[in-house]
């Protein structure tokens, strides 16, 4: 069912040339080097370590390996990490 | 940057969070919509930032799901305002501090004159001081364009005029205006202004009188402005003609001669002397407008024999005169030195010739000096006349009636 209604929308996504993280609530991920990360439509946070940070997402987890993570701005869709970031995965 | 200036404005607090999975209080919390950041894990403990508004809803979250809270600093305006409650003293001090800054900024402290040298500054502030510009006048009183214009009407010797205000001074800048030369264009003689021997003539325009040897008193014609023609040949006589009638010109030239000065100098062969022994004792006085309150006496000895020097500083307020007075006195001994004779001669001349360079004009040149010894060899005072020999354009102009 999920399924379906994400397909439908990054059809309608596609035909009216909206950007499909405004309608399909998929994460944005910025990167600034290897210190900085920016995420928005986050879910809240599974696991906060300072070598791990688990985020959830609407599909899956984004999970951060790194050193000395922290967590820098935290809004109900927007997350702001700094630290030495080694690894950057998403996790169904 | 406004972010930060909002939470500081709202207070911040640091929290340090005990107890197992603390991911989940901040899941509720950000549920809730409480803004949180700088979370970070200091040994087991969480430690994160929130607004002060926003600590109620934490504490209730925390409280319901088994979190202790530990509040680790408070910042911003609302902690602020209480901590200056309880040092009022401080606060309304610098308060106080920065309100008579303010009221002092108000007046003016200092005047300064720029750009004058045949006015003297004393006039310009004279005349600044009547049109509102002067120490202890309020800023407010004052219009600059106004005392411009005042003070060019009461000094003519003066062009333009410009005051401005920076904070407590005022810079008055003035341009004087520039005369050209007087020289006299008429018709005229060259007379001489000394008397002395005619070393050398030049004649530029109008007629000699004068010849190389001749001697000359004070006031006599050197140059004359009146050129008379030239005689007529006797056969030019024949054509009836009228005569020629003299031309009156402004005679120019150069008309050196030797002239003489004398001076006089004379020494003491036994002089007195004060000197300065170095050592200086102060008198220190501070002026209010009500007051004179000494701050130092200088403990002087009444056979010593001291020279004063004294130093002011003073500003005018509205109130009246607020100052420093420091005298100083420079202790002093008398020292007696005695010449010789010789030696007395030398200063004597040294004085005789210095009192002529006085006299004699920048520029002419000096061919010969002589010296008499007026006293006689057993005299206290050596008394001596110098004599100069020089050689300098003795030509001045005289206009012609």
């Amino acid at each position: 069912m999920e399924k379906s209604k994400e397909m439908i929308s990054r059809a309608m996504a596609d035909l009216l040339e909206i950007p499909k993280d405004l309608v399909l609530d998929i994460p944005k991920i910025t990167l600034i080097g290897r210190g900085e990360l920016y995420l928005e439509n986050h879910r809240g946070i599974i696991e906060y370590s300072n070598q791990r940070l688990r985020i959830n997402l609407s599909r899956g987890f984004l999970e951060i390996l790194g050193d000395h993570l922290e967590i820098k701005a935290l809004l109900p869709d927007e997350i702001k990490i700094a630290g030495d970031i080694s690894t950057c995965r998403f996790v169904d | 940057m406004i972010n930060r200036f909002f939470n500081h404005l709202g207070g911040v607090i640091t929290l340090r969070i005990k107890g197992k999975n603390p991911e989940q209080l901040i899941n509720l919390a950000l549920s809730r919509g409480v803004y949180i950041w700088d979370v970070k894990w200091q040994g087991e403990n969480l430690r994160m930032c929130i607004r002060n508004s926003a600590l109620p809803a934490f504490q209730a979250i925390a409280a319901e799901n088994g979190f202790a809270l530990e509040i680790v600093s408070r910042r911003g305006w609302p902690f602020f305002k209480t901590k200056a409650q309880r040092r009022i003293g401080f606060f309304g001090g610098a308060a106080l501090f920065v309100l008579i800054l303010y009221g002092l900024s108000l007046f003016v402290w200092f005047v300064d004159v720029e750009g004058n040298q045949v006015v003297s500054t004393h006039q310009i502030l004279q005349s600044a001081a009547r049109h509102g510009l002067y120490q202890g006048s309020g800023k407010w009183q004052i219009s600059c364009s106004e005392a411009e214009k005042a003070i060019l009407r009461e000094l003519p010797r003066l062009t333009y005029v410009q005051c401005e205000i920076q904070g407590a001074r005022v810079h008055i800048r003035v341009v004087e205006k520039v005369w050209p030369d007087e020289e006299f264009l008429g018709p005229c003689h060259l007379v001489a202004k000394r008397d002395g021997v005619i070393e050398e003539v030049l004649l530029l325009q109008g007629q000699a009188i004068v010849k190389t040897g001749q001697i000359v008193g004070r006031g006599d014609i050197l140059i004359s402005g009146i050129v008379y023609p030239p005689e007529p040949e006797p056969t030019e006589l024949l054509d009836n003609e009228p005569a020629k009638q003299p031309a009156l010109v402004r005679a120019r030239g150069i008309v050196k001669a030797r002239t003489w000065y004398e001076g006089y100098g004379e020494c003491p062969r036994s002089i007195e002397k004060r000197v300065l022994s170095g050592k200086t004792l102060r008198e220190i006085k501070l002026i209010t407008p009500w007051k004179e309150i000494r701050v130092k006496d200088a403990k002087i000895s009444q056979n010593g024999l001291y020279q004063q020097e004294g130093k002011h500083f003073s500003v005018n307020t509205p109130p009246g005169l607020w100052g420093i007075y420091i005298k100083q006195y420079h202790e002093q001994y008398k020292n007696v030195k005695t010449y010789t004779e010789a030696q007395a001669i030398v200063v004597a001349r040294e004085k005789g010739i210095n009192h002529l360079r006085r006299k004699i004009q920048p520029g002419v040149e000096i061919s010969d000096t002589r010296l008499e010894v007026l006293s006689s060899p057993g005299d206290a005072i050596v008394r001596i006349k110098v004599a100069i020999e020089s050689i300098e354009d003795i030509g001045g102009v005289q206009p012609l009636e």
